[in-house]
Order: structure tokens, then sequence, then C-alpha cells
């Protein structure tokens, strides 16, 4: 008779259920760290839609906003940021 | 009252290990709402069927687990509030 791994069919108890039956679970919205800041994501609202711009001068107004972040900046590949970098030195 | 109210560092309350067993949660966020309701059911209507169950916790929203794990952990625990098991529960539980 071949040894049968006693796991294999058997219902195993969750080590992670104690804390959550308990209340004790941490998500990421309770995580709270010093200097935390929190990121909200803007999507588009038009379905295959072209950007011309983004005005986000509203945005940065805005009271405890730290940063606007768009792919202005981001354009180019790395592999051709890289190899620009490379040209000028 | 709180989930938090109603657990203790020692064990698990019978219904916490019902949920347990029967598999009953899985990333555990509804978890607290689902125990204190299904808590305050069976104090007050040990007797309830899986229809009732039901009923009680259409308000709280899962969407790991599904419901049947659910209902089966609570009707497991009715013994644990004074259930007086008949031969018609499974019966009942299952039509």
């Amino acid at each position: 008779m071949r040894t049968v791994n006693s796991l294999i069919g058997s219902p195993v108890e969750r080590l992670e259920d104690l804390r959550f039956l308990r209340g004790r679970g941490q998500y990421v919205d309770d995580l709270a760290r010093k200097d935390m800041l929190h990121a909200a994501f803007l999507r588009s609202s038009v379905a295959h839609g072209r950007i011309r711009s983004i005005d986000v001068s509203a945005a940065r107004a805005l009271p405890g906003v730290h940063s606007v972040i768009t792919a202005e900046g981001y354009r180019q590949p790395r592999a051709a940021r890289s190899h620009a970098a490379a040209a000028v030195a | 009252m709180t989930v938090e109210g109603l657990s203790n560092d020692d064990d698990l309350t019978p219904l916490q290990k019902s949920f347990r067993k029967h598999h009953a949660l899985q990333c555990g966020f509804c978890t607290p709402g689902m125990i204190t309701t299904a808590h305050v059911l069976l104090s007050e209507e040990p007797d309830c069927d899986a229809a009732r169950v039901r009923e009680v916790l259409s308000g709280n929203l899962c969407r790991c687990t599904g419901y049947i794990s659910i209902v089966e952990a609570v009707l497991d625990a009715r013994s644990a509030y004074g259930h007086k098991e008949d031969a018609g529960d499974r019966a009942r539980e299952h039509r």
C-alpha cells in the first residue's frame, strides 16, 4: 500500500482565519506610516479617447496636494532614455 | 456590539470555529459583519432555518467565498446557542 500524504483530500484550517475572525485583520486602508501620502487615480471618462492635453493646475492648487503626476516627462521608453543619456555623455 | 467584543484571546467562540471549519471566509473583510449579525440571529432564534439565515444575512455582502459556506457555518453553530436538532432539520435546510 502506498503511503498517502494525510493533507491531501483533508480540510485544512487556515492560520489567517484566527485574526480575521477576531476582527484583527489589517487591510491596505488600515495602514498608517509616518509622512504617508495618499494617491488617487483619475482615469479617462472616455473610452478610446485621444488625450490632447491635461490641465492639472486646479488639482495642484488644492490644499494638501503633494504632486500631480501625468505621462508628461515619462514619454520616452526606458531604452530610448538610456540611449539618449549615453549620446550626451 | 463588535466582533472584537465577541472575541477573546484564549479560544475561538463556537460561531467563529464554525466559520473556520466551513471555510466561510477568505479575505475576512465581511467576516466581522457576518459574525455579529449571525450572533444576534442565533441568540434570538437558535432554531432558525437556512432561509431565515439567508434573509437576515442578506444585507451583508461577501465577494470571496459565496454564501453557501457562510449559511452552513451559521446553521452548524446553532447547537451552541441552544438549538434542538430534529429529524426535519436536514430536509428543511436542503429544500
